[in-house]
């Protein structure tokens, strides 16, 4: 079409941009299914945000849920609507993007598109609105305050980072939920919700023909943004030392979480890193499955070794079991964590963990939420093609290239350590 | 797509091919659960069940495990009131593998008593984590008020648990799993990129005659209803959860449970039934409100429940809210517009999720495992289409009973 303009084309799918208004626009063949998949992908994070307005970018997301100037309350076809043409809806924030996506039968595709276009730029964001949805955010702050894991990340992260916004969680902090204005929401809107800064994918069973055609006849008539989109300029200083952080809550189960800074998503190092957590703790194969897990020390593992835009973290917790103490599954953590820098680790070990991510790939292709989420954190990063691509440059990876990735990033001066420790208290 | 079913005296596969490329998912179901032990013995299955992947007598839980995990092969074992199943996803070319894999670990499971104790200090860490979930405990008490000691639908009292779980042993183990033979009356089930004669090939030496082991449980009537409020008071916990609702009498079969379904998914099925739009969406009170029809298998009814969570001062302001709305529902049932919505939502959502071979799998599986017919997962939309209005408002009004309700909350209260 003579509105769009090819700009790529790699592993069956395609990208566009609008020429009018500069819509970046992903099209994802995948006829599985008379099912289409539509995702609407903003380049605006809580990493936008800073004191005063924590949470922002995750408010006015529900903020959208309340109506725009074509589809509303009032004429009985706000966006809830489509759950009633079989569509299943939602929305998430994160530390780099916004993202609204409905999956639903391919005859409606129509629908998901025209609302979408509209709350671009025609949302209410509406002061009685806020006042409602302020209070369904704060319960969700407190259902997550109501977990261990979510409890020491949130410190994790905030003793981590000092001057970047990756500081703050997404969800904010409690006292910036409550009092931010609805000015501060709207111009938050009215500067990040354009059409040069945002990315539409579709997929599943749609003609390529007919799905440009809908994107130019509601997103065409869009303009661009009359100013620049800001970029976040804060780096963070250089980690002089070691930090450590106890939380103590009466809650289950203890947790002992080790973060270290890792290099920016698009980094190459990044996929080290990825491999690295995977050979530390995916799979019942995995180095502190076998020694933790396996020997009744911890419940289960988890990880945070996801890219993001600027400089991230690994962060890898334990869940303990009464028999195990904090100490004891630290120096395990950080004796398996040393043994990467001193001694290569395996082929079987390093083509296991290669394995195992490809396979997730294939079978990602059969769930729409699973491909929408994972072109979605693709585009966050502003590469497109980051996990089509990822199966290809990590058969390349050596475990030369894990010791030194290792070596330069898994060190003390960069590290920050949490212990969850349950505190005794009187439980009915 | 149809789904192609092999049986023979010993198992039964469906094969359900579809467009998806490169890679099968599926189960393995063995009828042998809670339902075919003692009370006191409630704890055996989910631990042999956990058990089947630390090794087997022909290879260790090291070598059991890379074997999976080296093809990218993922196997998740859990049980149901009824059945232990083995869930898998793998690629095309490793198909053979990890069936073979999967009959090892159930027929050859090493149940080796380190495996036993380093299992227990995670299941007890498991436990512990019980007491202090707001969620779990507002189940509890929920379901402590509506069904007797032993009822299969009463949750366990953490307390309770650890003292079964210490009564488990390595010779206990054995002696449940010498009780009868994973592969007679197995049922497999294969959704993805997958051929009925590749599997035929592959589970052709499965099966073999061999033990069936009793039901022991005996099905137990809900207590009477009986208006109730119950409260459990957890520190530190910022959010409490609330369960509001009774026991029902009509099974999964009942010709009144699909218009009581499409009643209680009006009232509160998704973002846009009646709790989310008002209790949430226009009174700001909650993020997750909402109500469901649970507890159902085979020829055994369940309960229906309303849920939500709510900061300890909107508590009183959240439960009179979702009250208000029980009441206008119970009083005026739903519209005509209101139903057509709901059905053309429930059906399309249900069309929806069956594009995911996972998905189509385990309602396959669960459709089976509650006596459906195999043909079930294709007809329920047509079903749901002939619902009336009559029909549902009547279930309402024969079913749910507000002088009755039972309302549990816990967290910081």
């Amino acid at each position: 079409m003579a509105s769009f303009k090819e700009v790529a084309n790699a592993h069956g799918a395609k990208k566009f941009e609008m020429q009018s208004n500069g819509l970046q626009v992903i099209l994802m063949p995948n006829p599985i299914a008379a099912v289409c998949g539509f995702q609407v992908t903003y380049h605006v994070g809580s990493r936008d945000e800073g004191v005063g307005h924590t949470g922002a970018t995750h408010l006015l997301e529900h903020l959208m849920f309340k109506g725009s100037k074509l589809y509303n309350k009032e004429k009985n076809n706000n966006i809830d609507q489509l759950e009633n043409i079989g569509a299943i809806l939602n929305a998430t924030t994160w530390l780099d993007r916004t993202n609204y996506f409905e999956v639903l039968p391919k005859e409606y595709l129509e629908q998901a598109c025209a609302i979408e276009a509209d709350r671009m730029r025609n949302a209410f964001i509406d002061e009685k609105d806020r006042q409602a949805e302020m209070t369904v955010v704060r319960n969700e702050f407190e259902r997550d305050e109501n977990s261990a894991v979510s409890a020491l990340h949130k410190n994790i992260w905030s003793t981590a980072y000092m001057a970047h916004p990756y500081h703050h969680n997404t969800i904010g902090w409690l006292s910036d939920i409550e009092n931010v204005s609805i000015e501060r929401l709207k111009e938050f809107y009215n500067t990040f919700y354009w059409p040069n800064n945002a990315t539409v994918t579709v997929m599943g069973d749609f003609e390529e023909e007919a799905a440009l055609a809908l994107i130019e006849k509601y997103f065409g008539k869009i303009g661009k943004s009359p100013h620049p989109i800001p970029e976040v300029y804060t780096k963070e200083p250089k980690q002089d030392g070691p930090k450590r952080l106890i939380v103590k809550r009466v809650g289950e189960p203890g947790v002992v979480g080790i973060a270290f800074k890792t290099p920016k998503g698009l980094s190459d190092e990044h996929l080290n890193i990825q491999i690295i957590s995977g050979i530390l703790q995916m799979g019942k194969s995995s180095r502190l499955y076998k020694r933790l897990v396996a020997k009744g020390l911890a419940v289960s593992l988890y990880a945070e070794d996801y890219p993001n835009i600027d400089e991230g973290l690994l962060v890898i917790y334990a869940l303990l079991t009464p028999k195990a103490t904090h100490e004891k599954v630290e120096a395990i953590m950080l004796e398996e964590i040393e043994r990467l820098k001193t001694e290569k680790v395996s082929k079987e070990e390093l083509d296991r963990v290669r394995t195992m991510i490809e396979a997730e790939f294939v079978y990602a292709r059969g769930s729409f939420f699973s491909s929408l989420s994972q072109i979605n954190e693709a585009i966050a990063l502003k590469d497109w093609t980051y996990y089509l691509d990822m199966p290809n440059k990590m058969a390349k990876i050596t475990a030369q290239d894990l010791q030194e990735t290792a070596i330069k990033y898994l060190i003390e001066d960069s590290s920050t350590t949490g212990y969850f420790i349950p505190k005794q208290g009187e439980k009915a | 797509m149809s789904i192609q079913t092999t049986s023979n005296e010993n198992l039964t596969y469906h094969v359900l091919k579809t467009q998806n490329k490169g890679y099968i998912t599926g189960c393995c179901m063995v009828p042998m659960s809670v339902l075919n032990v003692d009370y006191h013995e409630r704890m055996i299955p989910e631990l042999f069940a956990q058990l089947t992947e630390m090794g087997t007598t022909k290879q260790s839980e090291d070598a059991f495990n890379h074997a999976l995990e080296s093809k990218g092969i993922n196997t998740h074992i859990g049980i149901t009131h009824s059945h232990t199943v083995v869930s898998f996803t793998c690629l095309k070319p490793d198909l053979a593998q990890a069936l073979q894999l999967i009959h090892e670990q159930l027929v050859s499971p090493k149940l080796a008593a380190s495996s036993v104790e380093s299992l227990k200090d995670r299941i007890r860490a498991n436990i512990n984590h019980m007491k202090d979930n707001t969620a779990y405990r507002a189940s509890l008490l929920f379901t402590e008020a509506m069904f007797p000691k032993e009822h299969i639908l009463r949750k366990s009292d953490p307390n309770e648990l650890v003292t079964l779980l210490e009564g488990v042993t390595e010779q206990s183990v054995k002696a449940y799993h010498k009780l009868f033979d994973p592969m007679h009356h197995a049922k497999w089930i294969l959704v993805g990129d997958v051929e009925t004669h590749e599997v035929s090939a592959i589970l052709a030496d499965f099966g073999k005659s061999g033990a069936v082991a009793p039901r022991k449980y005996k099905p137990l009537a809900a207590n009477p209803l009986k208006a109730a409020t119950k409260k459990v008071s957890i520190k530190d916990k910022q959010s409490v959860d609330i369960k509001l609702g009774h026991a029902l009498s009509i099974d999964l079969h009942h010709p009144d449970y699909l218009p009581l379904l499409l009643a209680v998914d009006a009232l509160g099925g998704s973002f846009s039934a009646r709790l989310m739009r008002t209790v949430r969406d226009e009174d700001g009170l909650t993020y997750n409100v909402g109500s469901t029809l649970s507890g159902f298998h085979e020829h055994h009814p369940g309960y229906w429940e309303v849920y939500g969570s709510f900061s300890p001062k909107l508590l009183d302001k959240g439960i009179q809210a979702i009250q208000k709305q029980l009441k206008l529902w119970v009083s005026k049932g739903i519209s005509q517009e209101e139903l057509s919505e709901r059905k053309q939502g429930m059906v399309g959502r249900y069309q929806v999720s069956l594009s995911n071979p996972s998905t189509l799998a385990s309602k396959i599986a669960t459709n089976i495992e509650n006596g459906f017919e195999i043909d079930h997962i294709y007809t329920l939309p047509e079903r749901i289409n002939q619902v009336t209005l009559e029909q549902v408002n009547q279930a309402i009004k024969k079913y749910i009973d507000l002088d009755m309700l039972i309302c549990a909350q816990a967290g910081n209260i």
